[in-house]
Formats: structure tokens, C-alpha cells, sequence
């Protein structure tokens, strides 16, 4: 027998919107401390001081060579054995482990912003009497950041459709709402529609955001 | 005497672009530096305010010794306004937030006392009317008369300039070699390196020829000009012209 698509949806889109609810507060909340992550180790990335390189150097390498389902396996089942007193619950799991996931990523797209800025612009800072900091804060990252926006909002999106894996520790996000979905009303060919279908309808406003941007900051 | 350098030396790796550097410039003082491209020129100027370090010699800048470990050099650099080839205007802030923004942010002067100051200083290179624009909307002789006065914020007790119109269009560079001019009269003390031999002829008190990171000769620019002694600065200025 051939299952026909059931149109009859209404009492099980309640508990996707809510998974995508929650797909939404995760990548808002990694969305924004990856990005003061970021903002911290490109800067040190793109800084004088060797120790400063070196350890942001070695945050990003590691980060970037490690499977994320890795990260939040080892977030959720492994950091406890090793602090006791810091149990998370999945969804501060989720936040915690895409949030240095994300750190690393954007880390890497701000020190490529910092380095795009023509040299003379800190050497005139420097010149007139601006010290490292001010020099940054006022005359650098302003320029940094208009370059790190459109490849930031690229991240973004794919750390939307990678947020999906934090399934795997039980956290109840959009993917796993639709397969818990699936379970109960036996219609895996409409729910992962819908599923895919909320997924677009999250990631495409920030592409839209990012080509406002862009044309905004050009 | 504001700058005095004694026997200066830099390398880069095995490089040596400057091969034992003197030089001495008096209050109000116009020198320009003349020389072929790779001469060491924009080094030495760069040296003047640790843009760029040095392996052997001293500086002395304004009373500030730059070889003292202890020497801040923010504070030598408020003192020191510099002038560069490529302009290196904020192209995010518009033209009187490029005046205004060390002023405020280095000696902490007031948001409107700064901008009082700015326009002062617009109204000198004659850009008043720009004041609230960005830069990118300027031609280059514009955008190096913002540099001017950017540099002049700071109330520098000396000017350096690195090759200030060799980027510009021809027809932008007498706007800015007006304003420098207008600064000698005023008793601004200047180093200038660049490739205006006419301005350095009319406006300088000294010119110094450079070759090879050494000075070649150096004299008023009647002596320099009119009849110079060594066969490299005779074939560099025959070139010149």
C-alpha cells in the first residue's frame, strides 16, 4: 500500500514549531558568544604578541580538526568525569559546545578582516599618537568587522543547519522533533518536509539580512 | 634643534638600507629629502618617529631620545604629525571625525572643543565645506589635505611628509604643495621627502640628496641645485628635469 501524504497536519506542527523555537534560541545564543569568541582569538590571531598567536593559534587548529559531534559528545558525556560540579543540562550542552565550535570558525574570519585592512591605516593611527588598543577598537576593527560580515553571515547559516546534530545528546531541536514526529504519526515524507521547510524558513533571512548588509556596508 | 640623528643604521635581514645616517634640523626649519627610488628616503623619515626601528645610532626628536628604552613613544608621536604617500585617511569616519578623533582619544580633549578645532583646521586646507562627508567622495588632493589637517590636530611641533603628491593627479598636487607652503611660512618645522623638485627649490631652507642609504650631499637648494658636487647628484637631477 502506498501511503498517501496526509494533509491533515495540524496536531503535529505544534511540537516542530516548538523544536524550531528551539533550534532558534541555540543558534542565537552560539550565534553571539561564538562571535565575542571569535572577536577575542582573531584579535589575539592578528596580534604582536607571540603568546597571544600562539594560543589562539592552538584553540582554532584544535577546534577546526574536530568533528562537532565530537565536541558535544564530549561536552555532554565527558566534561562532567572531569569537573563534577559542571553538569549541563542539553540545552546549555548545545550552547556551550556550538559556541566553541563556532569561536573557532569566526576566529578565523576576523583575523582575516584585521589582516585586509590596508597596514597604513594603523601606521597613521600610530602616527599620530593612538596607542595599540585605541588604535584598534577605534581605526581597525570598525574596518575589520565590515569585511568579517559577509563571511560571518555564510558561517551563520551553516551553523544553523549544524545545529541540527545536537540531537545526538537528546536535545529536543527541530531534527529531533520531527523524528519524534515521524514516530508517532508514521508520516516521514511530510514531516521531514516540513522539517526542511523550517529550516529554509530560518536560514534564509539571515542570507537576506547578509545581502542587506552588504550592500548597506559596501 | 628639534631633530638630530646621529650615525643611523637599519637593516633589513642582510640588507642595509641606511649606512651611518647624520642629520640636524632647526626650529622652523624646511628640509626635503631628494633621491632615486630604494635611496632609503622614506626609511630615514620613518625612523623620525619609530614607524620603523633601527639597528645603530640615536634620534633625537623634540627633546624625546628614541634610543631610551624608556622614551614613551605615544608621546613622542603627539609631537610628531606625519604626512604619508597613500594619504591613509579613515575611510569609516567622515573627514572631521578623521581631525577629531585623536585629539579626543590621546589627550582627551572635548567632542566640541575637538570639532571647534577641526574646522579651524578644514578651514586652513580649504575644506570646509567637505567637513560631514566621507572620504571616498573626495579627490586624492583633497584627501591628503584631510591628512594635513589631521596631523596638525595634534599640534605637532614637526611635520614629516613621505612623498606627499606621489600618488595624487597632476592637476591635485599644487592644491596640496599650497597647503605645505602655507605651513613653511607659518614657521612649521617640516621634513619633506619627495620628488617636487620645484617645490623643494622655492620652499625648502636645506635639501639633502640621498643615494645608496648614505646622504650624498646636502646644502640650500641654490647650492644643491645650482651647482651640485658629486657626479650622483648631478646625473639624479639631470634626470629631474
Amino acid at each position: 500500500m502506498v501511503r498517501t501524504m496526509n494533509f491533515d497536519f495540524i496536531e503535529y506542527l505544534p511540537p516542530l514549531l516548538v523544536g524550531a523555537g528551539l533550534t532558534i534560541v541555540i543558534c542565537t545564543a552560539s550565534g553571539i558568544l561564538g562571535s565575542i569568541l571569535g572577536i577575542v582569538f582573531g584579535t589575539a590571531k592578528a596580534s604582536p604578541s607571540r603568546i597571544a598567536r600562539w594560543v589562539s593559534s592552538l584553540y582554532v587548529n584544535f577546534i577546526r580538526g574536530v568533528p562537532i559531534l565530537i565536541i558535544l559528545l564530549f561536552t555532554y558525556f565527558a566534561l562532567p568525569l572531569i569537573v563534577p560540579s559542571l553538569t549541563l543540562d542539553r540545552g546549555a550542552t548545545a550552547v556551550v559546545a556550538l559556541s566553541i565550535y563556532s569561536g573557532a570558525y569566526m576566529a578565523e574570519i576576523m583575523r582575516g578582516g584585521i589582516q585586509a585592512v590596508p597596514k597604513g591605516q594603523s601606521e597613521a593611527a600610530t602616527a599620530l599618537g593612538l596607542n595599540y588598543f585605541t588604535s584598534l577598537i577605534w581605526v581597525v576593527m570598525p574596518q575589520a568587522l565590515k569585511m568579517a560580515v559577509p563571511p560571518g553571515i555564510g558561517f551563520l547559516i551553516a551553523l544553523v543547519k549544524a545545529s541540527s546534530l545536537v540531537s545526538v545528546i537528546g536535545f529536543v531541536d527541530l531534527t529531533r522533533a520531527g523524528r519524534i514526529v515521524t514516530t508517532i504519526n508514521q508520516e516521514p515524507l511530510t514531516t521531514f518536509l516540513v522539517v526542511a521547510l523550517l529550516y529554509f524558513i530560518i536560514s534564509f533571512p539571515i542570507s537576506l539580512f547578509g545581502s542587506w548588509a552588504e550592500r548597506k556596508l559596501a | 634643534m628639534i631633530i638630530s640623528v646621529e650615525g643611523l643604521h637599519k637593516k633589513y635581514g642582510q640588507l642595509e638600507v641606511l649606512k651611518g645616517i647624520d642629520c640636524t634640523v632647526t626650529q622652523s626649519e624646511v628640509l626635503c629629502i631628494i633621491g632615486p627610488s630604494g635611496s632609503g628616503k622614506s626609511t630615514f623619515l620613518r625612523c623620525l618617529n619609530f614607524l620603523e626601528t633601527f639597528n645603530v645610532g640615536t634620534v633625537t626628536i623634540c627633546g624625546h631620545d628614541l634610543t631610551k628604552s624608556k622614551t614613551n613613544l605615544n608621546l613622542v608621536r603627539r609631537d610628531v604629525g606625519m604626512v604619508f604617500q597613500s594619504f591613509n585617511v579613515f575611510p569609516h569616519k567622515t573627514v572631521i571625525e578623521n581631525i577629531m578623533l585623536a585629539p579626543m582619544k590621546v589627550t582627551k580633549v572635548s567632542k566640541a572643543e575637538a570639532r571647534t578645532r577641526g574646522m579651524a583646521l578644514l578651514e586652513k586646507v580649504g575644506l570646509t565645506d567637505k567637513a560631514d562627508v566621507y572620504p571616498r567622495t573626495l579627490s586624492g588632493g583633497q584627501m591628503q589635505r584631510v591628512a594635513i589637517a589631521r596631523a596638525l590636530a595634534m599640534e605637532p611641533k614637526v611635520m614629516l611628509f613621505d612623498e606627499p603628491t606621489s600618488a595624487l593627479d597632476p592637476e591635485t598636487v599644487g592644491e596640496v604643495l599650497g597647503v605645505m607652503k602655507k605651513l613653511a611660512e607659518e614657521g612649521m618645522t617640516m621634513v619633506v621627502v619627495t620628488h617636487e623638485m620645484g617645490f623643494a627649490r622655492e620652499v625648502s631652507d636645506r635639501v639633502m640628496f640621498m643615494d645608496g642609504g648614505v646622504v650624498v650631499e646636502e646644502g640650500t637648494p641654490a647650492e644643491l641645485f645650482g651647482a651640485p658636487q658629486h657626479e650622483r647628484t648631478k646625473a639624479f637631477l639631470s634626470k629631474m628635469i
